[in-house]
């Protein structure tokens, strides 16, 4: 029975397997929530599948059912823009249209929204699941724990952005990059650990990552009757894993060390739309040739950085203390789009370029914790997560800044009918900083050109003299705020 | 002791606060370079100065571009666009926008009170605007570049061509020395300025000017409106697309003994797309003929040679004038057009001077870029005498174009070029805007004036022929 059990959930797992970054700083699972991720030598839970999953061993067998609610007051505020900078409506006029950029902006006016602040206070609620299991082979454990947003049946909900003036022609507004604006999708992990020494143990799970290929095809019979067209439609979704590989070196009974490596890793979407259009040719001279227009759709969700990360723990009596220092490979950083922070429509210089790319961190994280009766642990745990974002003074809005996680928990065990359970409740909080970023005018795209001319007479355009802009950012904004948070769960060991 | 409670609250937050960052520089409008200004006037054409802000600003080039006023733009468009730019409410008039040209003056002075402005300085008899480069004469109106010594506005020219743009009384004064024949067929860059001064005696209406004529009533500077409308077949995506051209000419038609001969300056020309079949169509992309296409359309004449009495409902016609664009035929009339099959043909000129083959159009919308063209075309005009000021009448005509080239090349393509079956979208009307022997100030602004700004006015575009309009009264 325990065997079906666990087989089934296993199902249940990888057949719903996606994943979100929030858990990367809040915890897979209550026990891991109560110190903020940063179990590394001690104090398994099936949340180790993710913070040092070399910890598993630890574990007995057991089903537990997670909640959590994330309470978000996050805004980006926005400064006042001057008038003067808005894109006038001429711009239809001048040559603009006929330079070789691909991008060109709308008249201001004529924006689907109007710029605005960003508030982040939706609360957010996730069910969570763990399993573990050993087969009852010794010195080995099996886990998995999978999180969904209690907005389910609605499995995932993705949107994109850009991070720079194009994102005025969509939402018009600014996106918080890497915490408190996550994708509300399920998330899971699963993995193995074994003893290979008394003290000694390994542990590699895996996030399950998807890649969707779609293909969409195209034909527009009436370039003019813009709604009506024919499509045809290929997907495809291929699983991919972020590995997670993780060891725990006990050497004496009050030291214990650990290492856990984290590759690099986000949900890809190749779109690619090939159209077709109704008596529209290459320009050949000599043969007919039906021109197909390619497009290709690139798009990177929920990027997590390569991580390396050592910590060590002390046992003292009842008091136990641990302390990590994990190092974050943000450079590699893919945007929602797939770029690299520092690649834009119109590039800029090399030398400015260095300017944005997103710099290394190394994230210091500890807890500790008191065992007070047989059955009773309390936790305290903190963390510091430094911002990988360069100020961003130029043309690109990654909204970010350092953070600071605080945690409290309660474990409590206890028997019903001669069945053991335990039941865990944890409270978060992070404080992200707020950070005032003033824009470098000189940075920023001039979307109409100060030497923009009317197509119809070739005059200058003295409306286009001084800097026109519809990025969202300029001249500057504002942004902060606290994200609360609180979980508890119950644990049957089987 | 229970404030001692708050110390860890309070350092808590002094941490946070301390840990807040401030980054760049706080930005100053000061320092974003716009253009500053006082008075419309100074942000040239179809702007104005924002009186707040003291920058050049622009909220419409028509009226559409006003809806952003309306609290929903399902709302009817109750605003007009103003000659500089501002959404005004229909029916009123935008008091601060002045459009002043050609300010007389004996001293600098008459200028600053004239323009409120010390850019303005007196020469040879009118304010000229102060300038350092050509760009910045584009505010005193088409055909000014700037002086290089003097560093003021002025008409330059080098042919006669380019003054006829501010009247038929302008003609172009080279420096001395300058053949002026070999200068009109000078190569870009290597011909001789001169400038656009008024001629002695005013208009050239030629030798044979008779009184007493019936030819002679007709004579002097009139506006013309004339709209020739083509199918073009083996468009891209569209595969068919009617275009009207709808031209805006300033004509001087002076007598030949017995017979009139019109010679045209040409000041305009708006490709304007239509489908009358089709209520639901939509304009994908349209072409526009810039200023300088048009600025080297060489004089067109045509001539009437039977001439009736000048009198309400006379009847008239003129010979057909032929011309080819963007190319040098032998045999204009009969020669195959060069293609875009060979870029090469010696026949190919650069006549909008522009560096680039054929003559150069701009398309907009879903298709984008320059396309390069050498044209055929005829027009035959039949004229109907409305009254001594007013003609109007149907168009006979036919155009064959060659796309030679584009940039991006996806926009060569071969087209087909036929007739409008309609007839009634090929049309003229004429207004009259000088007599003989009236000193003449006419020019291809006014042409546009009463085209674009006078609402209902005779020359203002319809899309097709009624021959029951009446002229507005007083012009």
């Amino acid at each position: 029975m325990k065997r079906y059990i666990f087989i089934f959930s296993l199902m249940l797992l990888f057949s719903l397997n996606v994943y979100a970054n929030q858990f990367a700083f809040q915890g897979y699972d209550t026990a891991s929530q109560q110190v903020l991720n940063s179990n590394i030598v001690y104090g398994g839970s099936v949340g180790s599948l993710y913070g040092n999953p070399a910890l598993l061993t630890g574990l007995k067998n057991q089903l537990s059912v997670n909640l959590i609610l994330n309470i978000p007051s996050l805004k980006i505020k926005l400064m006042n823009k001057p008038s003067q900078s808005n894109v006038p409506i001429s711009i239809y006029d001048s040559n603009v249209g006929n330079t070789k950029n691909n991008y060109k902006t709308l008249p201001t006016v004529e924006l689907m929204n109007k710029r605005g602040d960003t508030t982040v206070d939706e609360p957010v609620s996730f069910i969570g699941i763990g399993i573990a299991y050993n087969f009852n082979i010794p010195r080995l454990q099996l886990a998995g724990i999978i999180q969904l947003p209690i907005s389910f049946p609605e499995a995932a909900v993705l949107a994109t952005h850009y991070n720079d003036e194009r994102e005025a022609i969509f939402s018009n507004r600014l996106y918080f990059t890497r915490f408190g604006q996550w994708e509300k999708v399920a998330a899971g992990l699963l993995g193995v650990s074994y003893d290979v020494l008394p003290n000694l143990s390994l542990g590699l799970s895996a996030q399950i990552t998807i890649t969707t290929k779609t293909h969409l095809a195209i034909y527009i019979p009436d370039a003019s009757v813009q709604d009506y067209s024919l499509a045809n439609a290929d997907a495809s979704i291929s699983t991919g894993i972020r590995p997670i590989a993780g060891v725990v070196y006990r050497p004496y009974e009050w030291l214990s060390v650990g290492a856990v490596f984290r590759d690099e890793s986000c949900v890809k979407v190749d779109g690619n739309g090939e159209l077709l259009l109704w008596n529209y040719h290459e320009a050949d001279p000599y043969k007919t040739i039906p021109k197909r227009t390619s497009q290709k759709f690139p798009l990177a969700i929920s990027y997590e950085p390569r991580e390396y990360e050592v910590g060590f723990g002390l046992r003292f009596s009842r008091v136990t203390t641990q302390l990590a220092i994990m190092y974050q490979e943000w450079p590699l950083y893919r945007d929602q789009h797939n770029r690299h922070p520092f690649v834009l429509d119109s590039p800029m210089d090399k030398e400015t370029e260095k300017k944005f790319h997103f710099n290394s961190t190394f994230n210091f994280l500890s807890n500790v914790e008191w065992m007070y009766g047989n059955e009773k642990s309390f936790m305290l745990g903190a963390a510091y997560y430094p911002t990988p974002v360069p100020p961003q003074i130029g043309r690109t809005n990654y909204v970010d800044n350092d953070i600071l996680g605080l945690s409290f928990g309660h474990r409590y065990d206890f028997r019903v009918f001669d069945r053991r359970f335990t039941l865990n409740g944890a409270a978060q909080l992070f404080f992200m900083f707020k950070r005032i970023v003033y824009k470098d005018p000189k940075l920023i795209l001039d979307e109409f050109p100060d030497d923009s001319t009317t197509l119809l007479s070739n005059s200058p355009m003295l409306e286009a003299k001084g800097l026109q802009t519809n990025n969202p950012g300029f001249p500057g904004y504002e942004a902060g705020g606290v994200l609360f948070s609180i979980g508890a769960n119950l644990i049957y060991y089987f | 002791m229970k404030s001692v409670k708050f110390i860890p609250v309070i350092l808590l937050s002094i941490f946070i606060l301390s840990c807040e960052k401030k980054e760049g520089v706080e930005v100053y409008e000061d320092a974003l370079g716009y253009y500053e200004c006082s008075y419309d006037m100074e942000c040239g054409s179809g702007r104005y100065c924002d009186e707040e802000k003291h920058i050049c600003t622009i909220d419409c080039v028509t009226s559409k571009d006003c809806v952003f006023k309306l609290s929903s733009p399902d709302e009817e468009n109750t605003y007009d666009c103003s000659p500089c730019g501002r959404c005004i409410p229909k029916g009123t008039k935008d008091e601060r926008c002045v459009v002043i040209k050609d300010i007389r003056c004996s001293a600098d002075e008459d200028c600053y009170e004239a323009y409120k402005s010390t850019n303005y300085k007196c020469r040879k008899g009118y304010c000229a605007q102060v300038c350092q480069e050509d760009g910045d004469c584009k505010k005193s109106g088409r055909g000014f570049y700037c002086h290089q010594t003097e560093k003021l506005c002025y008409r330059r020219c080098f042919r006669d061509l380019d003054c006829y743009l501010h009247g038929w009384q302008y003609e172009c004064i080279l420096p001395e020395g300058v053949n002026k024949e070999e200068n009109e067929k000078a190569k870009v860059g290597e011909e001789k300025y001169g400038e656009c001064e008024l001629r002695a005696g005013g208009v050239d209406y030629g030798r044979d000017t008779n009184p007493s004529k019936p030819s002679y009533k007709y004579t002097g500077i009139w506006g013309f409106m004339m709209n020739t409308a083509v199918r073009t077949l083996h468009v891209p995506l569209v595969n068919s697309q009617d275009t009207v051209s709808n031209n805006y000419i300033l004509v001087k038609i002076v007598q030949k003994g017995e017979q009139l001969v019109f010679y045209e300056k040409w000041c305009s020309i708006d490709l304007r797309n239509f489908n009358d079949e089709n209520p639901n169509w939509q304009d994908l992309a349209r072409m526009i003929t810039p200023e300088q296409y048009s600025d080297n359309i060489p004089i067109n004449t045509h001539r009437v040679l039977v001439v009736p009495e000048m009198v309400p409902g006379a009847k008239m016609e003129t010979d057909i004038m032929l011309e080819v664009r963007g190319a040098i035929l032998e045999n204009p009339a009969t020669d195959p057009l060069p293609t875009h099959y060979n870029i090469n043909d010696p026949r190919i000129i650069d006549q909008d001077r522009d560096g680039k083959p054929g003559m150069t159009t701009f398309m907009l919308g879903v298709l984008t870029g320059e396309v390069y063209n050498v044209q055929r075309w005829w027009v035959k005009y039949y004229i109907n005498v409305v009254d001594a000021r007013h003609w109007q009448g149907l168009l006979d005509h036919g155009s064959e174009q060659n796309i030679i080239d584009a940039n991006p090349k996806s926009l060569i393509y071969d087209t087909e070029c036929i007739k409008h079956p309609n007839q009634n979208h090929s049309y003229f009307r004429a207004l009259k805007l000088c007599e003989p022997d009236q000193p003449c100030a006419a020019s291809c602004a006014d042409v546009l004036y009463h085209a674009k700004k006078v609402k209902g006015g005779w020359l203002e575009f319809e899309w097709l022929y009624d021959e029951n309009k009446k002229p507005l009264e007083n012009e």
